[in-house]
């Protein structure tokens, strides 16, 4: 046979679409809700991702500011007036918490000194574990499609593989052009997998490193916080 | 969460648009090639003769061959021609032929004008005539009126000298012509001969499929003869392998001897096929 005819004969077949939508729209349905759930979960992780940044961010240029206030001699008095009313990082919940533990053993005329310390010290540890459980929410959706966007994305390239091997089987011919488009669709469902999982591990890292060190962070302002009201409470006593 | 949100969306929104517009494939255009006509020529056809029948006409043969090596166009004479001029030649005078050699050129001029003799020639000889051929041709027409004069006892002598070319070219080609043939007085088995008796074996030899390292599985036996082409002897394994396979690559071979007895070989050279050793090597049923 000559090769042109055979080049002919491929031509002749209905181009498959090979363009972006051309892949979606062609492929089985269950392979359309896979890359679908795809979109969706690829757009989900970029909404986590950029909410968290804002709110580390954020989060840590209002420690720092906290931290300064805290330690530039300021009434401590004062700086919980400021910001009982709304306190509105996590540093600022610590020592309001905390704060407000104090006042009311102090200021209640309680006769005794001896627990308060271990109520400070609970109390904070109490509001550590919430606002670290506030930094870190959601970040397991981002752990999630990490791990498992491969797999769903594999998942679609193999039943798009399965099409195609249909059609090799319909048409009875092993020409490239039967075989295209059911493994472009399928690798292109793969594409999209990896395309949601890479940011999401990534992101879920930085993130799972970034409440790490904020945690930390709280945990050693609350010492030393701690400290300072249980040399209070000594002097007191 | 909510800007997050909204964010993402348009960020996607964006991508998947600029992915549509923008991941159209360029179309490939199939170059266009000069498609290159080729023939697969078997070796075979050459180094496989086929069995020969010794009542054949043997002139029909030769002429075959003859065909191929001299000019195809010429029609070839049926075989009285030849023969009433060798009877001319018993009459003919035996000095011509040393005449004939000063001057090749002229003399095959004059059979010409006559139809008959020069074709019964020209197919026949293999390998002598085409030389001076062109010579006569460009000759031709300038020394046509002058040879008419010769006297007609020369074309007889022509005639004369053709003649035995002739019966060469059909000596020749007839040890050629089928591995049957009995007429080849040749010391030893050509190679096409052997390639015939490995034919043969092939036929019914069914090599290890799917073993290891099938092609290193060459199994040589010794194999005798008898006149009629049977078996004189069990088949002798005479090398040996390493490979596991390899007592099974030599049983199917010996098996394959076995089986496609009687052997067509020339009779003529029984001596030689007598005893042989012949080797079993599977690349050659593979790559055939």
């Amino acid at each position: 046979m000559n090769p042109a005819e055979i080049a002919q004969g491929a031509l002749d077949l209905p181009a498959a679409q090979v363009s972006l939508w051309g892949l979606f729209w062609q492929a089985h349905f269950v392979v359309k809700a896979v890359m679908i759930g795809l979109v969706i979960a690829s757009v989900w992780v970029w909404a986590i991702v950029i909410d968290k940044t804002i709110l580390f961010a954020r989060s840590r240029r209002q420690m720092d500011r906290f931290e300064e206030a805290f330690w530039s001699g300021e009434s401590l008095e004062d700086l919980y007036r400021q910001l009982s009313s709304r306190p509105n990082h996590s540093m600022a919940a610590l020592f309001v918490a905390a704060m407000r533990e104090w006042k009311r053993t102090y200021e209640g005329g309680a006769r005794s000194l001896m627990g308060l310390t271990q109520r400070i010290e609970k109390v904070m540890n109490v509001t550590i574990a919430r606002e670290v459980e506030r930094l870190e929410r959601r970040l397991l959706v981002l752990a999630t499609v990490g791990s498992a966007g491969p797999f769903i994305g594999l998942f679609g390239t193999v039943w798009g593989i399965m099409t195609s091997f249909q059609s090799i089987a319909a048409s009875k011919s092993t020409s490239l052009a039967v075989v295209a488009p059911g493994i472009a669709e399928a690798l292109f469902a793969t594409a999209m997998g990896l395309i949601a999982a890479i940011p999401a591990t990534i992101f879920y890292n930085k993130f799972a490193n970034e409440v790490n060190r904020q945690a930390q962070r709280l945990e050693g302002f609350a010492d030393e916080f701690s400290a300072i009201l249980s040399r209070q409470v000594d002097e007191k006593m | 969460m909510r800007t997050g949100l909204a964010v993402s969306s348009i960020l996607h929104a964006v991508v998947l648009g600029w992915g549509l517009v923008t991941f159209a494939p360029a179309v490939l255009e199939p170059q266009k090639t000069e498609s290159m006509p080729v023939d697969l020529v078997p070796i075979s056809e050459i180094t496989q003769l086929q069995a020969g029948n010794r009542n054949a006409p043997k002139q029909e043969k030769a002429k075959q061959a003859a065909d191929k090596v001299a000019e195809p166009k010429q029609a070839p004479e049926p075989e009285k021609k030849p023969k009433q001029p060798e009877v001319k030649t018993a009459a003919a005078p035996p000095p011509p032929p040393p005449e004939t050699k000063p001057e090749p050129a002229p003399k095959k001029e004059e059979p010409k004008p006559e139809p008959k003799p020069e074709p019964v020639a020209a197919p026949l000889p293999p390998k002598r005539e085409p030389p001076p051929k062109p010579k006569s041709t460009e000759t031709a027409k300038a020394q046509t009126p002058k040879q008419r004069d010769f006297n007609p006892d020369q074309i007889a002598a022509l005639l004369d000298r053709r003649q035995p070319t002739t019966q060469r070219a059909a000596e020749q080609v007839s040890p050629t012509a089928a591995l049957g043939a009995s007429t080849g007085n040749a010391p030893r088995l050509t190679q096409s001969e052997i390639d015939a008796l490995r034919a043969q074996i092939q036929a019914c030899w069914n090599p290890p499929v799917g073993a290891e390292n099938a092609q290193d599985l060459i199994v040589r036996l010794r194999i005798q003869f008898r006149t009629d082409g049977t078996l004189s002897a069990e088949p002798v394994l005479l090398n040996n392998g390493a490979s596991p396979y390899f007592r099974v690559a030599a049983e199917s071979a010996m098996r394959a001897v076995r089986r496609c007895q009687p052997y067509t070989l020339p009779a003529a050279k029984y001596d030689i096929w007598r005893d042989v050793e012949v080797t079993f090597d599977p690349r050659d049923m593979f790559g055939g």
